[in-house]
Formats: C-alpha cells, structure tokens, sequence
C-alpha cells in the first residue's frame, strides 16, 4: 500500500510539474511571439530605434526563458531559436530585405515551440 | 563528458528507485505487464544518456510514470481478480491425470517441441511421468509428477523429522548481525561460549551461519585469502 500511495504522489507531482511548465512556456512564448510582431510592425513603419528596442527586449525575456526552457524542451530546438535571433540583429541594422522573412521563421518556431508542449491528440500521436 | 557522467548518475539512481518501487515480486518471476515494463524503462535510460538534447526531466519522467503505472496496476489487480484475468490471463491446464490437452495446446500456441523443452527444464524427460502440468501466466510450466516417478518425501517413508528454519547468517565477514542473532533466538552469551571453544575472534570468520537449535556453521576468513571451513 505505501508503494501504492508513494506512487500517486510521484504522478501527482508529475502532472502538477507538466501543468505548472506547460502554463510558463505558454505565458512565456507568447510574450516572446509579442515581441517579434512588435519588432516587425516597427520595422514596417520605417521606426528602426524602435525595433532595435524591442528585438533588446526580446533578448533579455529570451535569456530568462532559456535556462527554464532547458529543462523541459529540447536543446537542438532551442538553439535553431537562438540561431533565428542571432541572425535577426544584424538584419534590422543593414535593414536588410530578408528580415521579414527571419522574423517570420523566428515567430513560427516560437509557435511552434508553444504548441509541443500542449497534450493535444496530434501532440501525442 | 562530465555531463554524461553526471546524467548517468543521476540516471542509474533513477533506475534503482524505479526497480525497488516494483517491489521484490518484480525481480522474480515476470509477468508479462512486468516484463514489458522492465524492458521500457531501460530502452527510455538508454535515449536519454544517449542523446544530451533531450532533457534530463523528460528522460526521468516516463520511467517513473511507468513504473507507477505498474505499481497501480498491480494493486488494481490484486484487488479485482477480473482486471487480474485481462491484464496477466489466467494459467492454463495442459497436461490433467496424464493426458494432454490438445485443445489447450493450440490455444496456447504450444507446439509439441515447446511442450517437450518445457519438461526437460523440469528435469522430465518422458511424457509417462507427468500426471499434471499447467502452463502459468508467465510462461512457465509447472509439472506434477506421477507418484511413481515421484522423489519420496519423509512423510511417505513414516519419518517424521521435526521442522526447522533454515540457518541465517549471523557473522558476515568478520562482522557480528546482532538481529539475526536475535531471530534465531541465540545470545551473544552463546556466540562467545563458541567462539571461545574455537579459539578464534569475530574479525577471523569470514561466514558463520546457525539456526535455532544451536547449529552452526563456521568459515574462518584466512588471512592469505582461502577461506577454511570450521
């Protein structure tokens, strides 16, 4: 019986664990996806002081995330966001045509990343 | 390289945790749930020290819920004998008052090879000796001899010897287990009157096994590494 009991408890705190992550990469990859928009919708309308804020303040909000995210996503897809960011500044400074398109792929992975940790039907097949 | 050695750490604790958590039946005779379950768990240790991507948290997390699972289900089946029966099955009878059961056999997917290995590992060699068998849940067969190919038991022969615990370990490499002492009912008044007979210290017996009547067994630890009996 106390195998029983330690058992429930090791399962409760697994799904009160997956809830509590799922709750923060949603919360914070929707800031993160906030951000990106921000930053394209700035460099749309010529304000590239403005978009160079944002994409600062993506940076720091990204940097905070990171070390949480680690333990509950995979290292290789984190790094392709890091990747996408990385390539991302240089561009809004050159004002570079392929911005749009980086800033783009970087909101879908973030999207996507944000979606994977739901346990929807298609998630878990 | 320092973080695999520290995940297979962690690892390796995980893994004892989760096999103690199945408990002791588990380490015996496997129920196929069981057998599936053992197999799993060691397949998702391996992703995880293999591939440094995936998440230490991610890695531990199926092998405990696995094995919590398990252990849920091994309570459900031991109080709903019905779940028992569609989870484990049930053991089938073979072989009754000598004669096989075909219908069983094809059922079982038991072929006549299967059957004739099965008794050989029971050390049975002709078909005439069996008078029972049945096939377990886990695959195994457990043969009932006819008496007369039967190994007597003292009760045939009249021979009535007075039951006895088998002997435990009371010395263990030159170290005294004060509760299997006390199991045995033996004092530590009666361990020195022996070790006094014997001429010998604690520290100089590699094994010393006794039971409740006060028998016992030494093997002296020699210091150029042979261990004598006594």
């Amino acid at each position: 019986m106390k195998r029983v009991i330690i058992s429930l408890c090791i399962l409760s705190a697994m799904i009160g664990m997956g809830i509590f992550f799922n709750i923060k990469v949603s919360s914070e990859c929707k800031k993160l996806i906030g951000l990106v928009e921000l930053t394209q919708q700035s460099m749309d309308s010529g304000n590239k002081e403005e978009a160079i804020k944002y994409i600062g303040d993506f940076k720091s909000e990204w940097d905070s995330f990171y070390n949480i995210a680690l333990c509950i996503v995979r290292g290789d897809k984190l790094s392709e966001i890091d990747n996408c960011y990385i390539r991302i500044v240089p561009l809004i400074e050159s004002n570079n045509d392929e911005l749009s398109a980086e800033l783009s792929e970087l909101k879908n992975m973030l999207i996507r990343t944000r979606e994977s940790e739901f346990p929807t039907i298609l998630n878990i097949l | 390289m320092n973080i695999v050695l520290i995940r297979s750490a962690i690892l390796y604790i995980t893994v004892i945790f989760a096999v103690r958590l199945m408990g002791k039946r588990q380490l015996g005779e496997l129920q196929p749930s069981e057998l599936v379950i053992t197999i799993l768990v060691s397949n998702i240790a391996t992703l995880v020290l293999e591939d440094l991507n995936i998440p230490l948290a991610v890695g531990i997390a199926p092998v405990l819920s696995l094995v919590c699972f398990e252990v849920i289900m091994s309570w459900v089946t031991l109080k709903f004998p019905k779940v028992r029966c569609i989870v484990s099955g049930r053991p089938k009878i073979i072989i009754s008052d000598g004669k096989i059961d075909r219908e069983v056999m094809n059922s079982l997917r038991y072929s006549v090879d299967d059957l004739m290995t099965s008794l050989r590992g029971n050390d049975i060699f002709s078909l005439e000796e069996v008078q029972y068998a049945i096939v377990e849940t886990t695959g195994s067969l457990s043969v009932m001899k006819k008496p007369a190919y039967d190994t007597p038991a003292r009760s045939d022969l009249n021979l009535n010897p007075k039951a006895v615990d088998p002997p435990q370990v009371i010395i263990s490499d030159g170290r005294l287990l004060e509760k299997s002492l006390e199991t045995m009912n033996l004092t530590k008044y009666w361990l020195d009157r022996i070790l006094k007979k014997k001429q010998i210290k604690i520290q100089d017996i590699f094994i010393m096994t006794a039971d409740k009547t006060g028998s016992y067994y030494i093997v002296e630890n020699n210091l150029k590494g042979k261990e004598k009996p006594r």
